[in-house]
């Protein structure tokens, strides 16, 4: 069994600090509680640092632990609040809540994978926020090809991601429910 | 006759459909396929599934790892204290990281290519809107040109500097013959071993161009370590990408430098280079609606002016009509139309 000393922590924080993040605030939405409970997460990380055993699943502990944590920001919400408080906190399945994650990394990866122009234009779409024309006009091309090279970079996605598309639609129809 | 096949109308509008950026008519042209071809129906839900689950990527990227890391590091005082002892124990503590890293790695391996800009015990610097200059451990001095970006780690390692370069740079090597300096320009891999020269490699560009103003360097395509050029004082070289393609050229363009020296030179150079080259060199574009105008010749050099100097050249040169609006500058003129 190995400990956690100070840099192999920092890189644990860095590496999980914003799926945790993302995750925390789809069950708070308020990115200030999200973050409280992230940071008490990787605090009680660090005070218990000599037992973690790095060999073992500590992406699922990570997970459980801030879910956890968040539903108690919410049931402690609702004691101290005398206003309504909406119940946000829905159903969360931590393993699916990982699957989905993993998912995304294969996203990024095929992301990272599209070729030059193609990617470029799918990131200032999709990161940025970009509109077609808005494209159009900072990369000095025509919407055109703009449109030709969001097709090319959607056909590649689910090309490259036909395997796990069973996955992703077990996933989101679960997010239905 | 058929006018529009739905697997085009399809394939075309789908990003927008997606985006929610259709017109109402083109809407209706896109439902006009899906009715026409109802396996589409079924293309379009999975699509969107990939659509939505981007967006979870992309909520994660909004965060400033630097700065979350600081906010949270604060909170914890040992994390500092430690930093100080890992100093005195090096060998035992050096010992366990070493370990701790390697399981990590395990861990963290399908993460890491994600983050790996922020990975502790790396030196990331970038430089954004301004040029910026940058002096290593080891006495390299790096200048990093806008949009760059240079990452390695803070000591290097006891073999070879190795650093990693996204953008332009140029780069003035200390000499050590013990530890060949490598760069990692994408796929690219250039080595020296003391000497000044200049590297762009934007990742837009599939052309990765190598300038050397002294020394010797050789360029390697990372698919295929084996083969590589030579480059003297005053060569060129370059390697494209995307025909894999190593190539020396002797002449030696001193523009490559501009964007650090302000110093360029043109001899019978179309505007239109010209004008990319100011654009480079000033962070703005310049634009040229007239073809002919574009194509014109013209012979100038500029020394460490500014942007207002330099036009003020051109427009008496070619009796432009130059406008500005914001970082866009607009070059007219009726010079080389017949």
């Amino acid at each position: 069994m190995v400990g956690i000393d100070h840099s192999s922590f920092e890189k644990l924080f860095r590496s999980f600090f914003p799926p945790l993040m993302v995750f925390a605030k789809k069950i708070l939405v308020d990115e200030d509680d999200a973050r409280e409970v992230v940071h008490q997460v990787f605090i009680s990380v660090w005070e218990k640092r000599q037992e973690i055993d790095l060999s073992t699943s500590l992406k699922s502990y990570l997970f459980t632990s801030v879910h956890n944590r968040s539903l108690n920001v919410i049931r402690d919400r609702k004691k101290f609040s005398s206003a309504q408080v909406p119940d946000v906190a829905g159903d969360w399945d931590v393993s699916s809540i990982i699957e989905s994650m993993e998912l995304e990394e294969k996203i990024m990866e095929v992301i990272g994978s599209l070729p030059g122009k193609c990617r470029e234009i799918f990131e200032l779409n999709r990161f940025e926020g970009l509109k077609y024309s808005e494209i159009a006009e900072r990369l000095k091309i025509s919407p055109k090809t703009v449109e030709n090279q969001m097709s090319k970079a959607l056909k590649i996605l689910r090309e490259k991601l036909s395997k796990y598309m069973a996955i992703l639609l077990w996933l989101l129809m679960g997010t239905l429910n | 006759m058929k006018v529009n096949d739905p697997h085009m109308v399809f394939n075309s509008l789908l990003g927008r459909k997606l985006s929610g950026e259709l017109t109402p008519g083109e809407e209706e042209q896109f439902n006009e396929a899906l009715s026409q071809e109802p396996g589409l129906i079924i293309q379009l839900d999975e699509f969107r599934k990939i659509w939505d689950s981007v967006e979870g990527v992309a909520e994660q990227q909004g965060y400033d790892l630097d700065e979350e890391w600081g906010a949270f590091s604060g909170k914890i005082p040992e994390l500092h204290d430690e930093e100080v002892q890992e100093g005195k124990g090096r060998s035992l503590l050096y010992y366990t990281y070493r370990i701790a890293a390697v399981l990590l790695a395990g861990v963290l391996f399908s993460f890491a290519w994600i983050y790996a800009t922020q990975i502790a015990g790396t030196q990331v610097m970038e430089a954004r809107l301004e040029p910026i200059e940058i002096l290593l451990e080891d006495g390299t001095r790096v200048v990093l040109n806008r949009d760059s970006k240079i990452r390695y780690s803070k000591n290097f390692g006891a073999e070879a500097r190795e650093i990693s370069l996204r953008g332009e740079a140029w780069f003035d090597v200390a000499r050590d013959t013990a530890r060949p300096f490598l760069i990692d320009a994408g796929s690219a891999m250039v080595e020296v071993l003391g000497t000044s020269f200049n590297v762009n490699a934007y990742k837009e560009n599939p052309i990765i161009e190598i300038t050397v103003e002294s020394g010797v360097v050789a360029v390697k395509a990372k698919q295929d370590l084996e083969e590589q050029i030579i480059l003297r004082a005053g060569n060129s070289g370059s390697y494209n990408s995307s025909k894999h393609e190593l190539l020396l050229q002797s002449d030696y363009n001193p523009n490559n430098f501009a964007w650090k020296s302000r110093e360029l030179f043109f001899e019978d150079t179309p505007l239109v280079e010209v004008a990319d080259l100011i654009g480079k060199v000033y962070n703005v574009s310049v634009v040229i609606p007239r073809a002919e105008l574009a194509s014109c010749p013209i012979t100038v050099s500029f020394s460490k002016q500014d942007l207002e100097a330099v036009l003020n050249v051109l427009e008496v040169t070619l009796d432009l009509e130059i406008s500005r609006s914001g970082d866009v500058i607009t070059l007219k003129g009726t010079a080389c139309i017949e």
